[in-house]
């Protein structure tokens, strides 16, 4: 796989090949490593690998950039360690700005299959920011964080208040959430390095 | 089916929403043939017999052509008609005019007085100096006695090139402010009432090939050459003027007011609020103390450097060096990319820069303002208020009715078309706000009337840049009819007979080679390896192909304010890269690039760098969604050994002090110690304006040398910031950082010591790509088809 990933970076156009890697700090810290590697002025092969305490995910995409809107889906499979179940499944992630109108919307969603390969309920997770750009290296708003289950329906909403701080060509995120399902508030500090 | 649908649309979205990209060259050798020149008459290739009478033509209008702007330049401005004051005993001072001391001058080139306008005893020069007496002031500034103005002066000729007499229709000569040429008494001088024309080659002629200050030319006329000059006239074509003194130039008018929004700006300041706040302080005392303002208008004016120009109408300091014009296989034509194409970038030069008062589009009425942008200059003041400004004052004002419709002409309420150039050689296009429907309805403009489409597929593209003003050049009545123009438009299908006179100046700029450099110091083995550094230090990455531009708008860098306008939300999508441009940012002096941002993105259509040609229209929606990279393009590396400094803030400069010894050999040369050279742009700025008659210019070796070398670049950056030039009037001194001349950027670092192997070599290569690279190895250059 790193021989793969690196013939991808070597075959990229210097001009943005490039990668970040990503903390989520919460209950169960997650980091992710994201590679960019493009075959044209706008499309990018996107491979990442992502680990944390509950499961471990390998993902290859694209990402593309359409005006400005930045749109990047995925299909990948892993293993969730707690109940030893492999799980399979696309996502995508869109970002949209177009300064200096200071508004920036972000999206994701990530569909996990388990049942496909035998026992847990399959998940449909989101997390959609509607921020205001307030200044260069500072933008605030909510966040929207539902998490499905299938057969089961929505398992949590978290809901609050966001914070992206800008350090140069790094990102640092801040959410604080309720749930509205009742089970409480949750924490997360996300940094971003891009290299 | 769907999803396919919308796969397909996400692909096509993507790819029509970036600009193509640039032709992929790959090695060339710049040593060997070069590439043979298109005879082409905007992109249509022409019979021979025709291309070489296109040529003439197109020389013809660079060199003299205006389009009526005589009008503005001298009923408005009032060019080199100033009044100074001078003293004539004690607490006594008189006026005298600016006019009478430009005659003495080029009167006085051969050493014979009186006989200017009979052949000036083949008097010439490249620097025409204007003397007044000790003492003399210009709305209470001190003048030198010795004004260099730079401007140049053909043997024989009685006025300097770029200044083009016109004479006055009959039912005019009674304006008391024309010129008569036979009031001074001189044998030959002709009779009538004249004005004076500005043309492009005022800036972009220069008798002085090598920019050493001395006169290699008697003449520019093609069957003119100089005996023992080793170059012949073309080489004086489309060079940079680069010791025109544009501040003394426009400040020695007799209305500067006209330019108080252009050149002018606050001589503290030079940011985007600063331009307002200027504007609003000059339209709240002129009524008041318009004495004051003068002082201030020309105080400001002057205090651009000698060699650097700024036309942009947003009242800051954004000079550039005045670059030599070689446009063979380069584009955009501008070096911020607002405007790519040859036809628009002539339009907009002849329309708003030979005569400022087609900026009368900018005023508040008549131009969109963005919320995000501070607003112009322009756009604080109403267009009445404009035109009273300019007027008020002007050499026109001296006929109070004749003075109503100049006003009138201006609004464009007397003819039709905004501005002062003479509306029946041109065409108006309702394509900005520029062009108010009450000017568009007036039963003139009828058989003026054009739409982009008119232009075919790539009009209807570039329709939001065509006529920023309002109006576009056409083709002058007596042209027209005296040489049947519209026949070529016939002749020649996908030519445009309102672009004809355009288009040959652009033929004529394109025809243009650099000149040849004689220095002994390019030996066939260093040129040929400094090829060989040149491509392992990557430069042809950017510096790609025969006219070594990849013909990309590279950006300014990370800093969203500059490249939108406004901030850009911090990210944590990891995927939503920074920029998808090619190459690595630029940053270079960023306030020239600012300034064309809003046109560059919502009215600037988007081009293919490898054709020149526009490939999607311009328009809000592209402004937003898509992306104008904010920067400079790559401008191609032709006679770099006559036009330094560098970069297109002239910024990267460095000189030998008054007196310096040659050195034996390129690379002693290059080696020379830190006491023995100025690094920056400053010191010889400042020496240039204490000992005037002795001028230091930039030397092309050491500045390249500078561009590569990181330590010597520092130096040189650490200089720019120093104060050295003088606010006039003042004992005050502002940095030529402060004034856009930075020469910061470009940070692309050969790994070497000064005169070491490395840097020797790609000097010598750098210094070797004039007309014909390769003959310094021997190499014929008969592909460039009889340019020698």
């Amino acid at each position: 796989m790193r021989a793969l990933l690196a013939g991808l970076l070597l075959a990229a156009s210097p001009a943005w090949a490039g990668g970040f890697v990503r903390i989520d700090a919460q209950r169960q810290s997650e980091a992710r490593l994201g590679l960019f590697a493009p075959v044209s002025r706008t499309v990018a092969i996107a491979p990442s690998v992502r680990l944390s305490g509950r499961q471990a995910e390998l993902d290859v995409g694209v990402t593309a950039e359409i005006g400005a809107l930045y749109v990047t889906g995925w299909v990948g499979g892993g293993m969730r360690w707690e109940a030893t179940q492999a799980f399979f499944g696309p996502g995508l992630a869109l970002a949209f700005e177009a300064p200096p109108i200071p508004l920036y919307l972000e999206s994701w969603t990530e569909l996990r299959l388990f049942r496909p390969l035998g026992g847990l309920e399959d998940e449909l997770w989101k997390q959609d920011l509607v921020l205001i750009t307030v200044r260069n290296n500072l933008s605030t708003g909510a966040q929207f964080e539902p998490r499905y289950t299938f057969p089961g329906g929505l398992q949590t909403l978290y809901v609050g208040p966001r914070v992206n701080l800008g350090f140069g060509k790094d990102a640092l995120g801040l959410f604080g959430g309720w749930d509205t399902q009742g089970n409480g508030f949750t924490a997360r500090v996300t940094l971003l390095l891009r290299f | 089916m769907k999803r396919t649908a919308v796969l397909g649309f996400a692909v096509l979205a993507a790819i029509s929403c970036r600009q193509p990209p640039p032709k992929a060259w790959g090695p060339i050798d710049h040593l060997g043939t070069p590439p043979p020149r298109d005879q082409t008459l905007a992109g249509v290739p022409v019979h021979a017999d025709d291309y070489g009478q296109f040529l003439k033509w197109g020389e013809a209008f660079f060199k003299d052509g205006g389009f009526g702007n005589e009008r503005g330049v001298t009923d408005v401005l009032g060019v080199l008609m100033g009044t100074v004051q001078a003293p004539c005993g004690k607490d006594c001072t008189e006026d005298r005019a600016v006019f009478d001391a430009v005659v003495a001058a080029i009167d006085a080139l051969d050493g014979e007085k009186g006989n200017l306008f009979s052949g000036n005893g083949n008097g010439y020069t490249s620097d025409l100096v204007l003397e007044f007496p000790k003492g003399t002031t210009l709305h209470g500034i001190p003048v030198p006695q010795r004004v260099h103005t730079g401007l140049d002066v053909e043997a024989g000729s009685p006025f300097p090139i770029g200044v083009v007499p016109v004479q006055a229709p009959k039912e005019e000569e009674h304006l008391p402010f024309l010129i008569r040429p036979s009031e001074t008494g001189m044998e030959g001088a002709p009779e009538g009432a004249f004005r004076l024309r500005m043309s492009c080659a005022a800036c972009h002629y220069s008798l002085d090939i090598d920019q050493d200050g001395v006169a290699d030319l008697h003449s520019t006329e093609a069957d003119e050459p100089t005996p023992g000059s080793p170059w012949m006239p073309h080489h004086a074509w489309a060079v940079g003027n680069q010791d025109l003194d544009f501040g003394w130039l426009v400040g020695l008018s007799a209305n500067p007011m006209l330019a108080a929004l252009v050149i002018g700006g606050d001589v503290h300041r030079s940011d985007r609020d600063a331009a307002k706040d200027w504007a609003l302080w000059v339209d709240a005392n002129f009524d008041d103390k318009p004495e004051v303002v003068l002082n201030r208008v020309v105080q400001s004016i002057l205090l651009q450097p000698r060699g650097w120009a700024d036309v942009t109408g947003d009242a800051r300091y954004n000079t550039i060096q005045i670059p030599p014009l070689y446009t063979q296989g380069a584009w955009p034509s501008n070096s911020n990319g607002a405007i790519f194409d040859d036809t628009d970038r002539n339009n907009t030069v002849w329309t708003g820069a030979l005569d400022f008062t087609g900026q009368i589009g900018l005023c508040k009425e008549r131009s969109a303002s963005l919320p995000w942008e501070a607003p112009g200059p322009f756009h604080a003041l109403s267009c009445d208020r404009l035109v009273d400004l300019w007027v008020r004052y002007a050499p026109a004002s001296q006929d109070p009715e004749y003075a109503k419709r100049i006003r009138a002409d201006i609004l464009g309420d007397y003819d039709g078309v905004p501005g002062l150039l003479d509306a029946d050689s041109l065409v108006v296009m309702q394509t900005t706000a520029s062009m108010p429907d009450e000017l568009w309805d007036m039963p003139q403009n009828e058989p003026r009337k054009r739409t982009p489409e008119q232009y075919g597929e790539q009009g209807a593209l570039r329709k939001t840049s065509m006529a920023l003003l309002g109006y576009r050049l056409g083709v002058p009545p007596d042209f027209s009819s005296e040489h049947d123009i519209p026949q070529y438009a016939q002749k020649y299908p996908g030519t445009y007979t309102d672009d004809f006179v355009s288009d040959t100046v652009s033929l004529f700029l394109d025809w243009l080679e650099p000149p040849p450099n004689p220095s002994e110091w390019l030996e066939p083995e260093l040129v040929k390896r400094g090829q060989e550094v040149f491509r392992e230090a990557g430069c042809e990455d950017c510096h790609a192909g025969p006219f070594r531009t990849d013909n990309v708008i590279h950006w300014l860098g990370p800093d969203a304010r500059r490249q939108y306008g406004g901030p850009r939300s911090p990210s944590t999508a990891g995927w939503r890269v920074l920029y998808r441009g090619y190459g690595p940012p630029i940053g270079t002096e960023p306030q020239r690039a600012e300034s064309a941002r809003t046109v560059r993105r919502f009215a600037s259509a988007e081009y293919d760098p490898a054709t020149g040609l526009a490939v999607k229209k311009a328009g809000p929606l592209q402004g937003f969604l898509g992306v104008r990279e904010i920067g400079y393009k790559t401008p191609p590396l032709r006679g770099l050994w006559s036009s330094a400094p560098y970069l297109h803030d002239g910024g990267v400069a460095v000189a030998l002090p008054p007196g310096s010894a040659k050195a034996e050999g390129l690379a002693a040369h290059l080696a020379r110690g830190e006491t023995e050279v100025w690094p920056g742009a400053g010191k010889l700025t400042e020496h240039n304006i204490d000992d005037a008659d002795h001028p230091v210019r930039a030397d092309a070796a050491l500045s390249l040398q500078a561009l590569v070398l990181r330590e010597e670049r520092r130096k040189v950056v650490v200089a720019n910031r120093e104060r050295t030039q003088p606010i006039p009037g003042t004992h005050e001194k502002r940095s030529l950082a402060s004034l856009g001349i930075a020469g910061v950027g470009h940070e692309f670092w050969v790994d070497d010591q000064p005169g070491g192997p490395d840097v020797t070599a790609l000097v010598a290569f750098l210094l070797a790509l004039d007309d014909c690279p390769g003959d310094v190895l021997g190499e014929a250059c008969e592909a460039y088809g009889g340019a020698k």
